[in-house]
């Protein structure tokens, strides 16, 4: 079957919007099935069918337009969800490293006897006998890097999902 | 060529709306959910049939349908099918129709009766 004028006139719009053309192809394939159906409706001379159901579709420049709004709208979305979270990831990333900083200071004292405070990243270990106070703030490297992680799980999934491809179909 | 609207001024989300409602009764390719909106608006809406799939496609990319390539009638077509995020989002925006519907009622129904802001 010889592809319609308005198929040739829908191709070149699609590729002048910048879409991939792996969208095109199956855009252009389930608009030309459309085409065929209205086609197949009407009893009238092949260039009436062409001509109504050219006016049915509508103008290739708009469904173009269309097609273009949807899929660069979410790439948008997608690249500034990117954005957003590569921020939070690099500012959590250095609060964690800063966070390091008070387990190491965390500190006690001893009011008679003795104590001793072995503080890591991971444990902190404090020993001592008579009585003692020890004094140790939550660090905020690992809030900082819970944020860090969460974020960068949120920003590949809205990634993922902002750019989940669109063709072909299963 | 005429020059018809191929995307008219629809409210927001309508298009949405009544695509998740009509894929949920079953499911349909493009030219077959055309036909099933001109029939059941009564053809209220002129629209450029080729709109519907960029539409489409997008609801598909949020993961609200599903578009499969079936063998109908001995021709392949992509069928859509709406998922379950897609019943929900459908619940969602009726509920959202509804709450609309029935604020715009009310001022036109009460308009008449409305007192001025300013004296």
């Amino acid at each position: 079957m010889v592809n319609p004028p308005w198929l040739e006139e829908l191709r070149a719009s699609l590729a002048s919007q910048e879409l991939p053309q792996q969208y095109i192809e199956r855009l252009v394939r389930e608009l030309l099935d459309h085409h065929n159906d209205i086609k197949e409706e009407s009893m009238n001379m092949e260039s009436e069918k062409n001509s109504a159901a050219d006016d049915r579709m509508g103008q290739p420049a708009q469904i173009a337009e269309a097609a273009a709004g949807e899929y660069h709208t979410r790439r948008s979305t997608a690249r500034k969800g990117f954005l957003v979270c590569g921020w939070v990831i690099i500012v959590c990333a250095i609060l964690a490293g800063i966070g390091t900083v008070p387990i190491k200071y965390s500190h006690g004292s001893a009011n008679s006897g003795t104590m001793s405070v072995n503080s890591g990243l991971f444990a902190t270990t404090v020993e001592g006998t008579g009585n003692f106070t020890y004094v140790q703030s939550w660090s905020i490297s690992w809030v900082a890097a819970m944020i860090c992680g969460a974020t960068l799980a949120g920003g590949i999934l809205l990634v993922r999902r902002n750019t989940a491809k669109i063709a072909p179909t299963a | 060529m005429t020059n018809r609207r191929t995307n008219p001024v629809f409210l927001n989300g309508v298009p949405e709306l009544l695509i998740l409602h009509l894929l949920a009764r079953k499911p349909m390719y493009g030219y077959e959910l055309v036909q099933a909106i001109r029939t059941t608006t009564e053809q209220a809406f002129e629209f450029g049939e080729g709109c519907i799939y960029p539409i489409l496609h997008r609801l598909e990319a949020d993961g609200m349908l599903l578009a499969k390539t079936e063998t109908v009638a001995g021709r392949n077509r992509v069928t859509y099918r709406v998922t379950e995020n897609g019943r929900k989002q459908l619940a969602t925006s009726v509920t959202s129709w509804e709450q609309v519907v029935k604020a715009v009622s009310l001022v036109l129904k009460g308009g008449e009766n409305g007192q001025p802001a300013l004296a």
